[in-house]
């Protein structure tokens, strides 16, 4: 890729517009807050109960004492809701202007408007435009947004809407997030069908000082199989933002779910979310995350496996430039016998970046024939950089396989020798090195995703030989 | 200061101290301490201390011991670091101070039919050669602390064989001067409770270490491992390799710690444990962490558990063995690869000995 283009590439993350802010919720939080977006939305008594007793919960636990500094962060001094001018659309034309040449600029619609369909875009907290297949609503699909499955399908969001995957009272942040909760997807796939082409959805940040908290939901029953994309990306501002997102899936017997998310978050962004999934008798699970871009990420997706036979697969990968902390791991219970699991697990840091991988897979007693397998690998590219692993395994039972592996190098200047008296720049053999690097998780990923996570890594890297 | 002063000056500090630090998972903390621990210390009472040596080495013992060691005791562990360190430090019942100048070797053995509190600090001069063992046998509470210095271009030995009652803490450790190295072989075959921590740091350039520890817990015991490392100097080595066997409801903990500093430059630091799992109601936890604030290193860590292969079982089946036996071939070969790092042939003998009683056991249990 030319300069030029990399220039013209990178303008798209910096771009912001000034779209009408609809709803304003204040900043700070407080009953009052809670109700109002809860009043705003014409939601559900149950609804406005749950979000009341999260806050409840919210204010009564303290902020985690372990991971990532999180003293620069100031909640109060964040607004928690906000909705674009506009209302929902179904045709594409439809979609304001302005909100069609933001997506423009992060080259959604390259990706969108080609092959793809079925795309539940959300700008800010609301989604602005959806459409899916007909054959999916024939089959029974459901995918809409989360403030509409609310209403329209009631008592599937109230069964499983933050109930038995996760609870308010999980942690604090699950509890700010059930308290606030605004916009987010939700996917319900009947027996037996199997969602083909990838259900996605995008995510933006676009005001100043704003959380945003959406809830994605994602329910597969038995013996279906749907591939869920989500993109984030939201551009540079000054201050601290906060995003606080929620995803629970609930893997039925022999079914199959891969959650794919490739996250830029601009680099004062606060992204503290809670994924969980809880997977069925020989259900499969696969979260597939590219964690950019964000001040200090946690993002730690879970799998419960909790019917015999039941696997998941965990590939993550993280970026931490000058300044940033990006803290990822994994967290699998291998509640049932011959359950399996994989966790794949690689960071890059440069500058004065961090990366942490953090996990607990934990084995009961009666979990026999269980298998775990981890690895993680690290790059390291400047002397200021920091990379740790801490992994915690906890095994119970005897008939069990078990292994961890984990490398930290840096790129060597042989390497980099070697390539160079090959004719290739130093820069370009970094590139090389550091796309072969994170072929695994690109490779899981549809074609135009691996290639936008390829030139996000590529505008990272811009530079790094300094 | 005299043994006195330092006991009541601990005394004084332990209800206000922390017990020591333990991994905690979610809903879960990998090892608890009993809360009477300063009763089950029961200050005053003799042990039995048998010291053998030859060579370069000057050997003080009691007050003698202190007043020599000056500075150096509780230096690189403080009695104050945590609680039981305190308690340690309030009951002492042997201190040991030992001066190697040139090739030695020191043989240490506790013996006592109540609490040992045993204290040991060995400082080496410049290119000395020590071999030295430590073995613990005794009723009800232990603390077993070591602290080494060694010089430059020495190298140390070490064997520790912990056979305690009831409760057991061993903290040891050590810090290198350049070119120095320090190998441990820890192993841990009674105690209800047993913890053991033992710590490395590489302060030399071009110093070494090499971190063993084997454990075999069995029916309600919980032993747990801490090996911790830090790399400081430049040009730095270490290698950690632990084993455990594990059976009945007992509980393996293992933590390992490889920590390098910003400038320790061109670090190699490799860390595996491995455990085998004799029964279902076994439970092993590993945390095996590597934090890196240098990039220049090579770095590696790994763990894993199982059970007896059924390949080894079979083949050794078909070679005419019962199944009993065939395990216990199979336990008694576990530890042999990390104990061949190590050149401590005493310690080797008696932690092989100790694997064949537990194995005794476990037939007539």
């Amino acid at each position: 890729m030319s300069n030029e283009e990399v220039q013209k590439n990178r303008e798209r993350f910096q771009h912001k517009t000034d779209a009408d802010i609809k709803y304003d919720s204040g900043e700070g939080l407080s009953e009052e807050t809670v109700r109002e977006i809860s009043r705003e939305k014409d939601e559900p008594e149950w609804m406005l109960e749950k979000r009341l007793e999260a806050l409840r919960h919210y204010e009564r636990r303290p902020m985690p004492g372990w991971g990532p500094d999180l003293s620069d962060l100031d909640v109060s001094d964040i607004t928690h809701f906000k909705t674009a001018e506009g209302e929902q659309s179904d045709e594409w034309e439809e979609v304001p202007e302005e909100i069609e040449e933001t997506f423009d600029k992060l080259g959604i619609p390259d990706a969108e408007q080609e092959a793809l369909s079925g795309v539940g875009a959300q700008y800010e907290s609301e989604v602005v435009y959806q459409n899916m297949k007909d054959k999916w609503e024939e089959k029974g699909v459901i995918f809409c947004d989360m403030d509409e499955a609310v209403q329209e399908h009631e008592e599937l969001v109230k069964e499983y809407f933050m109930t038995r995957n996760v609870p308010p009272q999980d942690n604090k942040f699950a509890a700010l997030h059930g308290a606030v909760w605004s916009g987010g997807s939700f996917v319900y796939v009947p027996e037996g069908v199997e969602v083909e082409i990838p259900v996605q959805a995008y995510f933006r940040m676009n005001s100043k000082g704003m959380g945003q908290f959406e809830h994605t939901l994602i329910i597969a029953e038995e013996n279906s199989k749907v591939h869920y994309i989500e993109g984030c990306s939201a551009p540079q501002y000054t201050r601290n933002n906060l995003h606080a997102g929620c995803v629970e899936v609930f893997v039925g017997e022999d079914a199959h779910v891969q959650y794919s998310t490739v996250q830029n978050w601009s680099k004062n962004t606060y992204n503290l979310n809670t994924k969980r999934a809880k997977v069925k008798e020989d259900g499969v699970m696969e979260w597939v995350s590219g964690s950019m871009g964000s001040k200090v990420t946690m993002l730690y997706p879970s799998s419960h496996l909790n019917g015999e036979g039941a696997r998941a697969n965990h590939i993550t990968i993280g970026y931490a430039g000058d300044g940033q902390n990006i803290d990822t791991g994994a967290k699998v219970l291998h509640n049932a016998p011959n359950t399996k699991s994989t966790i794949e697990s690689k960071s890059i840091t440069q500058g004065d970046g961090r990366t942490n991988y953090r996990g607990l897979v934990r084995v009961p007693e009666g979990s026999h024939g269980s298998k775990v397998s981890i690895e993680c690998d690290a790059l390291m590219f400047s002397d200021e950089a920091t990379s740790d692993t801490e992994p915690y395994i906890e095994v119970k039972e005897d008939d069990v396989e078990m292994a961890h592996e984990a490398t930290v190098g840096r790129i060597g200047d042989e390497e980099i020798h070697y390539m160079q008296s090959r004719g290739i720049d130093e820069e370009e053999a970094k590139e090389m090195i550091v796309r072969g690097f994170i072929e695994p998780i690109a490779k899981e990923l549809p074609l135009e995703y691996a290639v936008e996570l390829n030139r996000l890594i590529q505008l990272e890297m811009e530079g790094s030989l300094g | 200061m005299n043994i006195q002063e330092l006991r009541s000056e601990a005394e004084e500090k332990i209800p206000n101290l922390e017990h020591p630090e333990s991994i905690r998972t979610p809903g879960r903390t990998w090892t608890r301490y009993p809360d009477d621990l300063d009763k089950q210390a029961d200050l005053n009472q003799d042990i039995e201390t048998d010291i053998k040596s030859e060579g370069d080495i000057e050997i003080y013992t009691g007050e003698e011991a202190l007043d020599k060691a000056g500075q150096k005791a509780f230096d690189l562990i403080k009695s104050d670091e945590n609680k039981i360190n305190a308690i340690h430090s309030a009951n002492l019942n042997s201190v040991i101070y030992a001066e190697v100048t040139g090739k030695a070797e020191l043989h240490i053995k506790y013996k006592a039919d109540g609490p040992v509190s045993s204290h040991l600090i060995v400082d080496t001069t410049q290119n000395s050669d020590l071999t030295l063992t430590e073995e613990t046998r005794n009723q009800g509470f232990n603390t077993s602390f070591t602290e080494i210095y060694v010089g430059e271009n020495s190298s140390v030995e070490y064997g520790a064989v912990e056979k305690p009652g009831k409760f057991s803490y061993s903290r040891r450790k050590a810090i290198t001067k350049k070119y120095g190295s320090i190998n441990w072989l820890n192993s841990m075959f009674d105690g209800d409770l047993n913890r053991t921590k033992i710590e490395t740091v590489l302060k030399g350039d071009n110093s070494e270490t090499e971190m063993t520890g084997a454990w075999y817990p069995t029916k309600d015991q919980h032993h747990d491992l801490s090996l911790h490392v830090r790399h400081i100097g430049d040009n730095t080595k270490c290698s950690m390799d632990s084993r455990s066997v594990v059976d009945h409801k007992a509980r393996s903990l293992y933590e390992g710690l490889q920590k390098v500093e910003e400038d320790a430059v061109d670090t190699s630091s490799f860390q595996d444990q491995e455990t085998l799992m004799l029964s279902d109601k076994a439970e092993s936890d590993a945390s095996p962490k590597l934090m890196i604030e240098d990039p220049n290193v090579e770095a590696s860590h790994a763990a894993a558990a199982g059970t007896v292969e059924e390949k080894k079982q079979h083949y050794l089946e078909s070679r005419g063995l019962n199944s009993d036996k065939a395990e216990r071939l199979v336990v008694k070969g576990f530890f042999e690869p990390v104990m061949r790092e190590i050149e401590v042939p005493e310690a080797k003998e008696l932690i092989r000995e100790e694997v064949q009683k537990k194995l005794e056991q476990k037939s007539e249990g």
